[in-house]
């Protein structure tokens, strides 16, 4: 099963969406890039309901000063599951250890109390009094440590003598430094020892902030970037004004808008055509984006949307570095497409997001291999969105078609810089087996020479 | 005592050594002594390995450092382990050295510590500025090796120069060489109401014409400028080089014809990786260099005995090195 962490490191989209989390501390984002996606219906639930609790704490003006607190807290938590591990293994710990302890534990009841405040009875902190406590014997409240003289009458009688003797007797000052040194270890092995029964507890307590920071950035997330509660659907993924928040975030600095579009996948593969520059590779990778957003627990970047989990999703993008591996475009994708098909014989469920198969063949043949990718995937039940600029693809399927470029009187002459404003990318069901014919009109907007779009014109009358 | 109040004026201080072995340890611990009851905060660190007990390369005895009570010190997880004084933990980094983590301690007694720092001087000036949390009123760091960095004022506010036999068995060389690098902390600052900015400035090389203009050149850095020869002038003779100047660019400008013209301004003087030849040579053909920080030098201390172990006639050297610079030096083992 893949991690968050493997899935940033192939998917754009995801990774954006994960670098534009304000996670505040290391041990947040280890345990969110290590997290599996959630397959099964009930665990995504069950984490969407976390979500919805946060979601509603962080809309509320009036909770922002403990959730401020909180976040500022957490910003602070520095990754100590290296010392909890030790502590675990009933190792004796050093200074720094239990430094780490102690602010740990000073750290997770601020939020403790904090989170108390807010109500909060869905993240419970284990209450960590006692251990401080134990590393606190002055009852200072502060985050330092060292072996208190608190701790020992004897050491610290016997460190004031070290002193006195240090500037005039140094070689019986090192005796008793090594005394001292000695009756350390023992608080050490001592404190250690206690500290024990509460590992644990400190586990708890590491994850459980660790949780609480995901948490509170995906709330967050899910607040500044207008995005939506999903549902859990069993029989078809539909999406109400789906957008995808990297490229949104891409065309908003160059002053340009992200148009939403709707669209459903039911059992019987989608099949979307439409002219070159209609966003259909963006529409694929949105779905994606969507369903692993969905997978890992993350509200949608749709005004609506209802998913059904899958177990797996395959793509087949075009876009592999098919070099390296030695084959040719084509050969790197009919492998790929190979495993897509394989996979629903083991039982797997997946999303299949296929761009343009069979492109780089011949158009007849190119045909017949996506009529027969359709067939297969139809025959399997795998929810599929298939894009192909061929026409008279007769397999059994839901045809979609991308509206495309305006057509009749325009205010102004269309260019590569403002295409974006007329085309539509909305899709339409479309019944008929032809698909738009639009490469040549969006050639000449791109600007290449006259004579090349003209004399494909003329072709193109001759074969008809 | 001769400087050692003029410390206490300054939120940081560094003590940066011309070459290994230069006393900077004698003198750092003179300076400690002198501290330990002037009533202020103090803090110390150092920028990256230094203070073995046994000097690596040469294996020559280095005293480490004594600090007293109270005083807050920054050093690795090892060395922390290693100290020879009780001592509170009040911080550890999350990033770390070679060495481990840094721990930030606050010492509850006497003792010896060995130091190793953050290795960059982004990490120093940090910790430096995290020190005022803790009501520190000076910083003190401990300069490693013979890196001049942490002596930068962008880092510390001031230093004290350490020199002495390590750099040079013969006096009158010595001199020579010490004055070269005080020369350069005495190049006179830029006066212009754009020293703010060009601060800001992160990389590259810039243009500055008679309007207080700022043209960034397009060359990346002076080790390229064979490439960019032709992109240098057009925006006039004044130049802000924001990383290290080097002799080939000094020789480059010396050998215009307008070289009486042109001034050269750099960061502060831990910017200028060059000869006394070359930069003697651009300077006497009217060539003008200015900094944008200008180093506060506390004191100069020598220390008149080398490594291999013959000692220099104190008294002279000191006597020298006074007359030669202008101000006065210290032998730190005498005063």
């Amino acid at each position: 099963m893949a991690s968050l962490r493997n899935i940033v490191s192939m998917n754009s989209g995801m990774k954006f969406m994960v670098e534009s989390l304000d996670i505040c501390s290391a041990a947040g984002r280890r345990m969110l890039l290590s997290q599996e996606m959630f397959t099964g219906a009930q665990q995504v639930e069950q984490e969407l309901e976390k979500l919805d609790y946060f979601v509603e704490i962080v809309k509320q003006e009036n909770q922002a000063g403990p959730v401020d607190a909180i976040r500022h807290d957490l910003r602070q938590l520095h990754d100590i599951q290296g010392t909890l591990t030790n502590l675990a293994a009933a190792t004796v710990l050093d200074d720094i250890g239990l430094f780490e302890i102690k602010y740990f534990c000073l750290l997770s009841e601020s939020v403790r109390m904090n989170l108390e405040q807010l109500n909060c009875h869905l993240v419970k902190l284990p209450v960590l009094k006692e251990v401080i406590t134990v590393l606190d014997p002055e009852n200072q409240k502060l985050p330092q440590f060292y072996i208190y003289p608190a701790y020992s009458h004897e050491l610290a009688e016997l460190r004031k003598q070290q002193q006195n003797l240090l500037a005039e007797n140094p070689e019986p000052a090192e005796v008793l430094r090594q005394k001292c040194l000695a009756m350390e270890d023992t608080i050490r092995q001592q404190l250690s020892l206690r500290l024990f029964s509460d590992a644990a507890s400190l586990q708890l307590a590491h994850q459980m902030l660790a949780t609480l920071d995901i948490l509170f950035a995906k709330a967050f997330q899910t607040v500044e970037n207008d995005l939506h509660r999903p549902q859990v659907a069993i029989e078809s993924t539909s999406y109400i004004r789906l957008f995808n928040p990297w490229v949104k975030n891409m065309l908003e600095q160059k002053q340009k808008a992200f148009q939403p579009v709707d669209i459903t996948i039911g059992p019987l593969p989608c099949l979307v055509t439409g002219a070159n520059m209609g966003g259909k590779t963006v529409l694929l990778k949105t779905v994606a984006l969507a369903q692993y957003l969905f997978q890992f627990g993350f509200y949608i970047p749709a005004k609506e949307a209802s998913i059904v989990p899958v177990d797996d999703i395959l793509f087949s993008m075009g876009d592999d570095q098919s070099e390296l591996s030695g084959l040719s475009s084509f050969a790197a994708e009919m492998l790929n497409i190979n495993k897509i098909l394989l996979a629903p014989r083991s039982g797997n469920k997946i999303l299949a997001l296929v761009d343009e198969p069979a492109r780089t063949t011949n158009p007849d043949e190119g045909r017949a291999i996506v009529n027969a990718i359709v067939t297969l995937l139809a025959k399997s039940g795998v929810r599929s969105l298939v894009t192909t600029h061929y026409s008279n693809i007769s397999a059994t399927c839901r045809k979609l078609r991308v509206k495309g470029l305006l057509t009749g009187e325009l205010k102004e002459k269309i260019t590569v810089s403002n295409i974006n404003n007329y085309m539509d990318y909305s899709l339409l069901e479309h019944d008929a087996d032809d698909v738009p014919l639009e490469a040549l009109r969006i050639a000449s907007i791109l600007g290449v020479e006259k004579e090349l779009t003209e004399l494909a014109a003329m072709y193109l009358k001759q074969n008809s | 005592m001769p400087f050692t109040g003029d410390i206490l004026q300054y939120k940081s201080m560094s003590i940066v050594g011309l070459e290994k072995n230069t006393g900077k340890t004698e003198c750092l611990n003179y300076i400690l002594k002198r501290l330990e009851h002037s009533g202020k905060q103090l803090a110390i660190t150092s920028i990256g390995i230094d203070g073995e007990g046994i000097d690596q390369v040469t294996l020559t005895h280095k005293p480490e450092i004594e600090l007293f009570e109270n005083i807050i010190f920054v050093t690795s997880e090892k060395h922390y382990r290693e100290k020879q004084l009780d001592a509170e933990i009040m911080a550890v980094s999350g990033r770390s050295t070679s060495l481990g983590r840094l721990v930030t301690a606050r010492a509850k007694g006497k003792g010896k510590v060995i130091f190793s720092g953050p290795p960059d001087s982004t990490w120093l000036r940090q910790i430096i500025g995290d020190m005022q949390h803790y009501g520190v009123n000076t910083t003190i760091v401990d300069g490693a090796l013979s890196r001049l960095s942490p002596g930068s004022p962008a880092v510390t506010e001031s230093m004290i120069l350490a020199t002495g036999a390590a750099v040079s068995a013969n006096i009158h060389t010595l001199v020579r060489k010490t004055k070269f690098v005080y020369g350069l902390m005495q190049i006179e600052a830029f006066q212009s109401p754009l020293n703010e900015k060009l601060l800001a400035l992160e990389s590259g090389i810039y243009a500055i014409d008679n309007a207080w203009n700022i043209t960034s050149l397009g060359i990346p850095s002076v080790f390229l400028l064979d490439k960019y020869r032709e992109k240098l002038f057009g925006h006039g003779e004044m130049f802000y080089v924001t990383g290290a100047v080097s002799d080939s660019l000094l020789n480059f400008l010396r050998v215009q014809k307008n070289t009486d013209k042109i001034t050269l301004i750099v960061r502060d003087f831990t910017r200028m990786f060059v000869t006394p030849e070359a930069y003697r040579a651009f300077v006497n053909k009217g060539g003008r260099i200015r900094v944008l920080l200008r180093t506060k030098l506390i004191a100069v201390c020598v220390n008149p005995v080398s490594p291999e172990g013959f000692v220099l006639d104190s008294h002279k050297l000191c006597g020298n090195m006074s007359e030669s610079l202008g101000i006065p030096v210290y032998d730190i083992r005498k005063i």
